[in-house]
């Protein structure tokens, strides 16, 4: 132990602690996913999940079955799962909790801006937004015509506002700048409960620091890949990779200035917990990688279940169980698509 | 006497009336042979024209399959809620890429199908007045060889992009690779490579079903040619 935890965790989180070690003994097994992939179409699929913690979420939807509906109701329970956890939680529990929604936030409030943009209806954006992500204000999200209105009409009474220091400007919201405001915005998040972490000190910091600085890496080689061939300036690309992490900074120089995947890798197999995500794929090829990068991610994750009293139990189990909403999604794509042949390009087993 | 006549090579008279016959005759055999032949050709085109028909819709399959798994595998990388057709551009703009249908009244030929042609990424409108000529070639159906195939399987298109006169290939490659980037912005400025190649995969499938159209189209007339003849 760290710091003492085992005196005094279980006085306020100790309950919370169980609830979600129990919680997490409900994920799917791989003899769930092996039946999973067998399936012959999504009416199998829903048979073969109303079996498990889904059956009450999904026993009730007509044929025939969207993906979409399998992902939005898998979802509901994570979100269920949540707020149970978040109402009977004390600080600074509570704030942790709540950290690990902002990211959906973000991500909600890019797309009702870029749905706005593209004259879309409000109301049918707000039906796509992330359930963990929603605020009271939201839908006046749609009015705002820059950054700073943005901020001054909306944001401002919002978890985000602090965030939003670095990216107010008077310029019209466009793709470009939306995207550099979500990159931008979830930096400065990504630092802030970083340095929330470290502040709770203890088993907490410890493995929350890693799991963290894992995220902004892969956040890192994301932008990085993503913005090859694209407007995007190499000091544009730079500003947006967190200033903590393995890779930062050295590593961070030598991926602003990639101009393929290749080069990538070479700057990435100078680190070796990354040298292994990296034989994973062929040279030139970047169509595995999000797979061997969340595996990594799980495996870490998983580890964190083997030390008691820390908070990183609970951010643990929210991205497993959305790791597990995206193998149920792809293994329905490929269930819905008859290409079954690539359900294992996706699927990540856990535990 | 007339039999008599008739039998002797050396008359004037008559000698020209049995060639004249036997001329008929061959000129009747050789018109009849033409005929067979000038079948024998369209049955032949027929059949080729079908054969063609088949193996595009086996190429067809393919590249929608790919297209489709490549986005489920791009919304399972950046999220479902970014790439959604809930982000679809409602704005009015141009079409970056249109089908154009060639009227048989716009053409010179006599030939009773329509043909297609598809333009992508504004490039052809640099060479509209090739079109004409070109849809005019394009309509009367030739001999395909088998093994000649259409597009390459892996669904690169630069080789394809029919520029204008006075663009380079570099132009025209990065004018393509600019117009791609403005297509897929829609989901954001920075987009998972896999929807970058779902992108080309279901660029090569509307290349494949407009080269269908016109496959049809050929095989069509020839059919109603031999059905006529």
């Amino acid at each position: 132990m760290y710091g003492w935890e085992m005196l005094s965790f279980n006085i306020h989180d100790g309950f919370l602690e169980a609830i979600v070690r129990g919680n997490r003994s409900g994920l799917l097994t791989a003899s769930d996913y092996n039946n999973l992939c067998q399936c012959e179409n999504l009416d199998d699929v829903k048979m073969h999940l109303t079996a498990t913690e889904y059956g009450p979420y999904l026993q009730n939807e007509p044929s025939p079955l969207h993906t979409t509906t399998i992902v939005e109701k898998c979802t509901l329970k994570l979100v269920d799962e949540y707020k149970h956890m978040l109402c009977q939680a004390t600080e600074p529990l509570s704030t942790f909790l709540q950290y690990i929604t902002y990211g959906h936030m973000i991500d909600n409030v890019v797309l009702i801006v870029t749905g706005t943009l593209h004259e879309r209806d409000v109301n049918e954006l707000l039906e796509k937004c992330h359930p963990l992500g929603m605020f009271d204000s939201i839908a006046s999200l749609a009015v705002a015509q820059n950054m700073r209105e943005l901020y001054r009409l909306v944001l401002v009474d919002t978890p985000l506002a602090p965030y939003f220091s670095e990216c107010i400007t008077s310029e019209d919201l466009d793709d470009m700048n939306i995207e550099i405001m979500r990159n931008t915005l979830y930096k400065a998040y990504l630092e802030d409960f970083y340095k929330f972490c470290q502040k709770l000190g203890g088993a907490t910091a410890e493995i929350m620091c890693d799991l963290l600085s894992f995220e902004a890496d892969r956040r890192a080689v994301n932008i990085t890949i993503n913005s090859i061939g694209t407007e995007l300036t190499r000091d544009d690309r730079r500003r947006l990779y967190s200033n903590f992490g393995l890779l930062y900074p050295y590593g961070h120089e030598e991926l602003a200035v990639c101009e393929d995947v290749d080069q990538v890798r070479g700057a990435m197999e100078k680190y070796p917990p990354y040298q292994s995500i990296f034989a994973k794929i062929s040279y030139g090829e970047s169509q595995m990688l999000d797979k061997a990068f969340y595996e990594e991610e799980v495996r870490r994750l998983c580890l964190s279940f083997e030390q008691q009293f820390h908070y990183a139990v609970f951010f643990a189990y929210i991205r497993l169980r959305e790791q597990e909403i995206r193998n149920l999604m792809w293994i329905s794509e490929c269930v819905a698509q008859n290409q079954k042949n690539r359900v294992h390009d996706s699927v990540v087993f856990m535990f | 006497m007339a039999a008599a006549t008739e039998e002797h090579p050396g008359s004037t008279g008559f000698v020209p009336r049995a060639a004249e016959e036997v001329e008929e005759v061959h000129e009747a055999n050789e018109e009849e042979r033409l005929g067979r032949d000038d079948d024998g050709d369209e049955i032949l085109r027929f059949m080729d024209s079908v054969d063609g028909h088949l193996l595009l819709m086996d190429s067809l399959s393919p590249a929608l399959r790919r297209g489709w798994i490549d986005l489920a595998g791009a919304r399972h990388w950046i999220g479902t809620s970014r790439v959604s057709s809930t982000l679809f551009d409602h704005k009015e703009q141009s079409a970056a890429t249109k089908v154009q249908v060639v009227d048989s009244a716009d053409l010179q030929s006599s030939e009773p199908n329509p043909h297609f042609v598809l333009s992508k990424w504004h490039l052809q409108e640099k060479s509209n007045s090739n079109d004409a000529v070109s849809a005019q070639d394009n309509t009367k159906p030739k001999l395909r060889f088998r093994g000649s195939t259409t597009f390459p399987e892996d669904g690169s298109h630069e080789a394809d992009v029919a520029p204008a006169e006075s663009w380079t290939g570099v132009d025209t490659r990065s004018h393509v690779q600019r117009a791609r980037s403005k297509a897929l912005s829609v989901f954001g400025a920075l987009v998972s490579p896999k929807l970058r190649t779902s992108q080309i995969s279901f660029e090569t499938a509307l290349e494949l079903i407009v080269e269908l159209a016109n496959s049809r189209s050929n095989m069509l007339a020839s059919f109603f040619q031999i059905k006529d003849g």
